[in-house]
């Protein structure tokens, strides 16, 4: 596949809603003044190993950038000795700290520069993306997606396809809001009454409820009891999608591990805390996808099929 | 065995749900957390546990239990009886403790 077909498909899964430029960028960045000579940027990118070099004032404000085909004239036309200044770029193509994965992206595929620097409001220069970075952000975003397939892709698919459907015509809604424990479960509770009416089989809803049951008190003891329960169920197939407002799952391994939690001895004596939740939850559902991350919201959709028993 | 032989056996009392001699349940499983029971999915089993929350009514929703015996002579919450009472849950309470009530219950066949 093509590196813009597949940047397409990356881009069509929203996967990566969460990384903005400021989370992508290497923040150690070499950069030269004006008045530094060409010599001394050719200098810095055969020892750094960089392709190039952004050009920025005492205030660090980025007001050029010298790449390796500047250097290459220069370098032709017996200019080394000359400042940085005459040789760069002032029209630089820059991002700014918040821009989208989305923007970094067609940054990439607008102009076919290998790398950009990131800059804040003010135009101070605050990092560097190059595509090496913009691979291992997309790397790191993997630990913060869970699933449970072997076709990852394809329930990766699947979920940002059902988002929107969820948004707009899903059969049971429900909004999660406890601040204690009181009301917790109430929301499974409902979802299950409504399986029933609907046909499915005992153990299929059995299956779904004691899913969603899990995810929901996780949000009531993980994530502040704010967020929402939501269901599809048809064609013998039952989607359960659970989200909230963070604080999110830093490291999604590791809390799928059985006996693996944070809860303290408080929760505990409410008869949580067991670590047993997302564990329970992958052993029941027949496709599983977690999308989190620190300070993020987690999404939890689970996919039950009635004719597996 | 019979809800009304879980009664004798362990001292307990019935604290909602009625007509104990037309529940059986054919096996136990004991714990005070949440979600080593909801790892468990075997409908015709007996909770026994020391949790008098609503979410221990609603766990046993979600597995279908049909009962639940609260152990150590914990005072049940009324609105967690109550809960039991909509949801169909019979709901039973023991003195013993979770040890011996389990022992107890085993020692007369009924499994794990
Ligand atoms: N919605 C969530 N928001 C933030 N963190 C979560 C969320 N769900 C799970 N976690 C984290 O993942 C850990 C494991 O979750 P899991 O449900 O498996 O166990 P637990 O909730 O700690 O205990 P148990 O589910 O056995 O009562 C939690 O301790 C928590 O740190
Ligand atoms: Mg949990």
């Amino acid at each position: 596949m093509p590196l813009e077909q597949s940047v397409e498909a990356l881009r069509y899964l929203g996967l990566f809603s969460n990384l903005d430029a400021s989370s992508v960028m290497s923040t150690a960045v070499h950069a030269l003044h004006p008045e530094d000579r060409v010599a001394a940027a050719r200098i810095l990118m055969r020892e750094k190993s960089i392709s190039g070099v952004p050009i920025v004032d005492a205030d660090f404000r980025l007001v050029g950038l010298i790449s390796v085909s500047k250097i290459i004239e220069a370098l032709a036309d017996g200019r080394l000795a000359d400042s940085v200044d005459s040789v760069m770029t002032r029209d630089v193509i820059s991002l700014h700290a918040h821009d989208t994965f989305e923007t970094i992206l067609s940054c990439f595929q607008r102009f076919k520069f290998g790398r950009f620097p990131v800059v804040e409001e003010d135009g101070r220069l605050v990092g560097m993306i190059t595509d090496t970075d913009v691979l291992s952000a997309i790397i790191r975003s993997f630990y913060s997606v869970y699933v449970h397939d072997q076709r990852r892709t394809m329930t990766l698919g699947s979920f940002s396809a059902l988002s929107k459907e969820f948004e707009n015509s899903a059969d049971f809604v429900y909004g999660i809001s406890c601040t204690g424990l009181e009301n917790a479960g109430e929301g499974s509770a409902r979802l299950k009454a409504f399986l029933q009416t609907k046909g499915f089989g005992e153990s299929v809803v059995r299956r779904a409820s004691v899913c969603a049951y899990e995810a929901e008190i996780n949000v009531c003891i993980h994530a502040g009891g704010k967020g929402s329960l939501r269901a599809i169920a048809r064609n013998g197939e039952i989607i359960v999608r659970v989200e909230d407002e963070g604080p999110g799952i830093e490291n999604i391994d590791l809390a799928m591990k059985e006996g693996w939690s944070t809860a303290t001895d408080a929760i505990r004596e409410l008869g949580f805390g067991a670590g047993m939740g997302l564990a329970n939850i992958r052993r029941f559902s027949d496709h599983l996808v977690i999308i989190s991350g620190k300070d993020k919201p987690t999404k939890v959709e689970m996919i039950f099929l009635a004719d597996k028993e | 065995m019979k809800l009304t032989e879980v009664l004798e056996i362990t001292g307990a009392t019935c604290v909602a749900g009625e007509h104990l001699d037309t529940v059986e349940v054919n096996h136990a499983f004991a714990s005070d957390l949440m979600s080593d029971v909801l790892a468990m999915s075997r409908p015709d089993t007996l909770l026994i546990t020391g949790l008098t929350t609503p979410q221990t009514i609603r766990t046993a929703q979600m597995l279908d239990l049909p009962a639940i015996l609260v152990v150590r002579g914990k005072d049940v919450p009324q609105d967690v009886a109550d809960l039991a009472r909509t949801t169909g849950i019979v709901l039973l309470a023991t003195h013993e403790i979770m040890y011996v009530a389990s022992g107890k219950l085993y020692a007369r066949g009924l499994s794990g």
